[in-house]
C-alpha cells in the first residue's frame, strides 16, 4: 500500500479494515468522533457495517452482539463513553468474545473538556466494570503504531477471546505522520466457537452466566490461567539509553514522545537518563522495569494525570527504588523544558549527577 | 439537617425583577442559532410572572442546547449526555417549590436520553421540557441525530440517513401519564413564548418541541417554513395556546383542535405536510409523582423523630 500521510485516528480506520474487521458500532464524542466517522465511510465499501447507535450502552453490546457471531468488530470513545461501555466490557470479558475499542483519552473527570489527557489509565487498565476480568490494553505512541497497534489489537483478541483497547489521546488522533500499512489484507478469521446459524454450531452457546459456585469460580480460574498466560507472553515494552541509565524515565503515548526529546537533551548535557516505554499497559512490562530497577537508582514517572500509571510502576520496583511522579492534567500538555526541570530536581534530591556532556558526535 | 424544610426555605424579600436579572454569561451560540431566542423566550416569560430567579433551576444535558443554564441567572445544573431528565426530577422530587426546566437536544433527549425521556413523561413531575430540536448533533460536529430527515448526509451518514426520523411529538403522545405536548419553533417569538409560558403554568411534565434552526449544520431543514407561512398549522382552542390576532391573522394556515382529544393530536403530530405548532394535548388531571415523592416535606423535626423512635419501637425485642 506504501506510505500515506494520514492522521493517527483515520490510521486506525484504515488498519482495523486491512486486519479484517468488518463491522464498527460507534456514538459520537468529541474527539473519538473522526475515528467513528472514517468507520462511516470506509466500511460500507468493503462490505461492513457501520451503525451509529443511539447511545455507546448500545453500541457495546451490538458489539456483543456481532462479536458472538464471529465478526471481527471495534467501537471507539472516549471517557465519558467509554465508562457507558463498561457494563458490556465486563460482560464480552466473561463470555470470552473478542472485539477492539480505541478510547481517544479527553480530560475529566465528568464532562471535562475535549483536550488530551491521559486519565483514562484506570477505568481502561483496572477495567471498570463488575468481575475478576482484564482488558489488554496497547499505548500507541505515533500515527504508525495507531495502525500497527490495532493490527495487533485484533490479533491479541482473537488469540485471548477478550477485549483489547487501544489506548490514546487527542494529540496523537489528530497527529498527521506519513503511515506504512501492510501491503496484504487479512482475511477474517473463522472460529468454532461462534453462533454463526449453521448446524456445526449450533450447540455453542455464548454466556457469561454460571450459577454453580464452582462452575463459576472454574470459569474465573480459567480466564486468570489466561491472563497470566498473556501477561508471560504479550508484555511490550520501547527502551532508550537504558543501558547505563540512571534515571528511568517512564511514560506512554504522548507523553513518550516528550521523554525522548527530554533524553535526547539529558543526554547530551551529560545526565544519566534513560527511557522505558510501556507499548502495553495491561500486561505491564513489570520483567522490563524489574531489570532496570535493579541496576538504576530512580524512576521518573510523567503522566497527564495526576498519577495512575505510576501504581504500577510503583508495584513493579516493589520499594527497591525511589519513584518519582510529574503530572499535568486538565488538557495541559507538559513541556519538554518543565520535564527536564523536573527530571533535574529529582536528580538533585536523589544525588544523580550529570557526567562529562557527550560529544556530537555521539548522536551521528 | 438535611432536608427540614425551614432550612431550606429561602423567603426573599418581595422585589421587582428586571429582566437584567434573568441572564447569566454572554451566549456563545453561533450568530442566527435558534437557542438564542429560546433562552430569551424563557427570561422574558421568568419576567412575566416574577419567578424569583433563585427559585429557578435549569438543567441541561450535553450539546449546544444544552449550554442554556450558563447564560441564565438562576440556578443551573449543566448534567450527564442524555441524563437531564432524571436529574431534573431528581429535583423536583424534593424541591417543590422550585420552578424546574430541562433543556435538551434530539441527541440528548430521543438518542442516548430516550429510556429516561419515557419515564419523565409517565413520572409527570411538574417541570418543562424544551427540547430544541436542531435535527443534527450540533456540539460533535454534524452526526445524524434520531429527527434527521431520511436521505440527509451527515459525517455519519455521507450517503444520506438511511432511516425514517423519530417524531419526538407522536412518541411522547404515547407514553402513558403523558400530560402536555406541544410543538413551536424558535423563529416566531410570539408563538414560542406563549408556548412557553403555557408550559410553565401545566401542573405536570410539559414537553414541549422547540423547532430550532442550526444555521452552522442544518441551515436549510426548516427554509420551507421560513419562506412560505403556510407551512406552518396553528392550532387552536379556547384551551390551547393563544396568540394575540394580529399575529394569529398572519398564520394563515389554521385549524381547530381540542387538547383533550389525544386521538386527534396523534393524527396532528403525525403529519408530515405541514409543521402543525401549538399544543397537541393536555390533561392536568394526570397523577404526578412529585406530589407522592414530596411526601413528608411539611412534617416538623419533633414529628419526624417520633416517627423515627415509633419505627424504632416496631423492633425492639
Ligand atoms: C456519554 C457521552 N457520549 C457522547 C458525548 C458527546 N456528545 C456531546 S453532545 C452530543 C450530541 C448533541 O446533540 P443534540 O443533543 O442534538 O444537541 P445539539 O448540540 O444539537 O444542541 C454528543 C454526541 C458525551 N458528551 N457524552
Ligand atoms: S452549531 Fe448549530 S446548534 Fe450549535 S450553536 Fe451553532 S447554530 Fe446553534
Ligand atoms: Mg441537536
Amino acid at each position: 500500500m506504501g506510505k500515506q500521510l494520514i492522521k493517527g485516528n483515520e490510521a486506525i480506520v484504515k488498519s482495523a479494515i486491512l486486519a479484517g474487521c468488518r463491522a464498527f458500532y460507534g456514538y459520537p464524542i468529541t474527539p473519538a468522533s473522526e475515528i467513528t466517522e472514517a468507520a462511516a465511510r470506509y466500511l460500507p465499501p468493503v462490505g461492513g457495517v457501520f451503525l451509529q447507535a443511539e447511545s455507546e450502552t448500545a453500541a457495546i453490546n451490538m458489539i456483543y452482539g456481532a462479536a458472538s457471531a464471529g465478526v471481527r468488530v471495534m467501537t471507539s470513545s472516549s471517557g465519558p463513553g467509554i465508562s457507558l461501555m463498561q457494563e458490556g466490557l465486563s460482560y464480552l470479558a466473561g463470555a470470552e468474545l473478542p472485539c477492539v475499542v480505541a478510547d481517544i483519552m479527553r480530560g475529566g473527570p465528568g464532562l471535562g473538556n475535549i483536550a488530551p489527557e491521559q486519565a483514562d489509565y484506570r477505568q481502561v487498565v483496572k477495567g471498570g466494570g463488575h468481575g475478576s476480568y482484564r482488558t489488554i490494553v496497547l499505548a500507541p505512541d505515533s500515527a504508525q503504531e495507531m495502525a500497527d497497534l490495532t493490527a495487533l489489537a485484533f490479533e491479541l483478541a482473537d488469540k485471548y477471546r477478550n477485549p483489547v483497547f487501544v489506548l490514546a489521546d487527542g494529540m496523537i488522533g489528530q497527529m498527521m505522520e506519513p503511515v506504512e500499512f501492510p501491503a496484504r489484507a487479512v482475511a477474517p478469521p473463522r472460529h468454532d466457537w461462534a453462533v454463526e446459524g449453521t448446524a456445526e454450531t449450533r450447540k455453542n452457546l455464548i454466556t457469561s452466566i454460571f450459577l454453580e459456585a464452582d462452575e463459576l469460580e472454574a470459569h474465573v480460574r480459567k480466564l486468570e490461567e489466561k491472563y497470566r498466560r498473556c501477561e508471560r507472553e504479550e508484555a511490550r515494552s520501547e527502551e532508550i539509553r537504558t543501558g547505563d541509565a540512571e534515571v528511568v524515565l517512564m511514560g506512554y503515548g504522548i507523553v513518550a514522545r516528550l521523554l525522548k526529546s527530554v533524553v535526547e537533551e539529558m543526554r547530551a548535557e551529560g545526565w544519566p537518563v534513560g527511557l522505558l516505554r510501556p507499548v502495553t499497559l495491561y500486561p505491564f512490562p513489570v520483567e522490563a522495569v524489574k531489570r532496570l530497577a535493579g541496576r538504576a537508582s530512580l524512576f521518573g514517572v510523567v503522566e497527564m494525570s495526576t498519577g495512575q500509571m505510576v501504581d504500577d510502576v510503583r508495584l513493579a520496583v516493589e520499594g527497591r527504588r525511589p519513584v518519582e511522579f510529574y503530572g499535568r492534567s486538565g488538557g495541559n500538555v507538559p513541556s519538554t523544558d518543565e520535564i527536564v526541570r523536573f527530571v533535574k530536581s529529582v536528580c538533585g534530591r536523589h544525588g544523580v549527577r550529570a557526567h562529562e556532556p557527550e560529544l556530537e558526535v555521539a548522536h551521528v | 439537617m438535611v432536608g427540614l424544610k425551614a432550612e431550606w426555605e429561602i423567603a426573599p424579600a418581595p422585589r421587582e425583577c428586571t429582566l437584567a436579572e434573568y441572564k447569566g454569561a454572554e451566549a456563545r451560540w453561533c450568530p442566527g442559532c435558534g437557542d438564542h431566542s429560546v433562552l430569551s423566550a424563557v427570561q422574558k416569560m421568568a419576567r412575566d410572572k416574577q419567578l424569583p430567579p433563585e427559585k429557578i433551576v435549569v438543567v441541561s444535558g450535553i450539546g449546544c442546547s444544552s449550554r442554556f443554564p450558563h447564560y441564565m441567572s438562576s440556578y443551573g445544573f449543566h448534567s450527564l449526555h442524555g441524563r437531564p431528565l432524571p436529574v431534573a426530577c431528581g429535583v423536583k422530587s424534593r424541591r417543590p417549590d422550585l420552578h424546574v426546566f430541562a433543556v435538551s437536544g434530539d441527541g440528548d433527549c430521543c438518542a442516548i436520553g430516550a429510556g429516561h425521556w419515557v419515564h419523565a413523561i409517565r413520572y409527570n413531575m411538574d417541570i418543562t421540557i424544551l427540547m430544541l430540536d436542531n435535527s443534527i448533533y450540533g456540539l460533535t460536529k454534524g452526526q445524524t441525530s434520531p429527527t434527521t430527515r431520511l436521505g440527509r448526509a451527515s459525517n455519519t451518514h455521507p450517503h444520506g440517513s438511511p432511516l425514517p426520523p423519530l417524531n419526538p411529538l407522536t412518541v411522547t403522545l404515547g407514553i402513558s401519564n403523558v400530560s402536555f405536548v406541544a410543538q413551536t419553533v424558535d423563529w416566531n417569538p410570539p408563538h414560542l413564548s406563549a408556548t412557553i409560558h403555557a408550559a410553565h403554568d401545566h401542573p405536570g411534565t410539559a414537553f414541549v418541541r422547540v423547532l430550532q434552526r442550526c444555521p452552522h449544520f442544518t441551515g436549510d431543514v426548516y427554509a420551507d417554513a421560513l419562506e412560505d407561512r403556510s407551512h406552518v398549522l396553528l392550532l387552536e382552542h379556547p384551551d390551547g395556546i393563544t396568540l394575540e390576532p394580529a399575529m394569529r391573522e398572519r398564520l394563515k394556515n389554521r385549524i381547530e383542535h381540542d387538547p383533550r382529544d389525544l386521538g386527534e393530536a396523534f393524527q396532528l403530530a403525525a403529519r408530515t405536510d405541514v409543521y402543525p405548532v401549538g399544543l397537541f394535548y393536555r390533561n392536568p388531571d394526570a397523577v404526578r409523582y412529585d406530589l407522592v415523592t414530596a411526601h413528608g416535606l411539611g412534617k416538623t423535626p419533633a414529628e419526624k423523630l417520633g416517627a423515627i423512635e415509633q419505627a424504632i419501637e416496631r423492633f425492639a425485642i
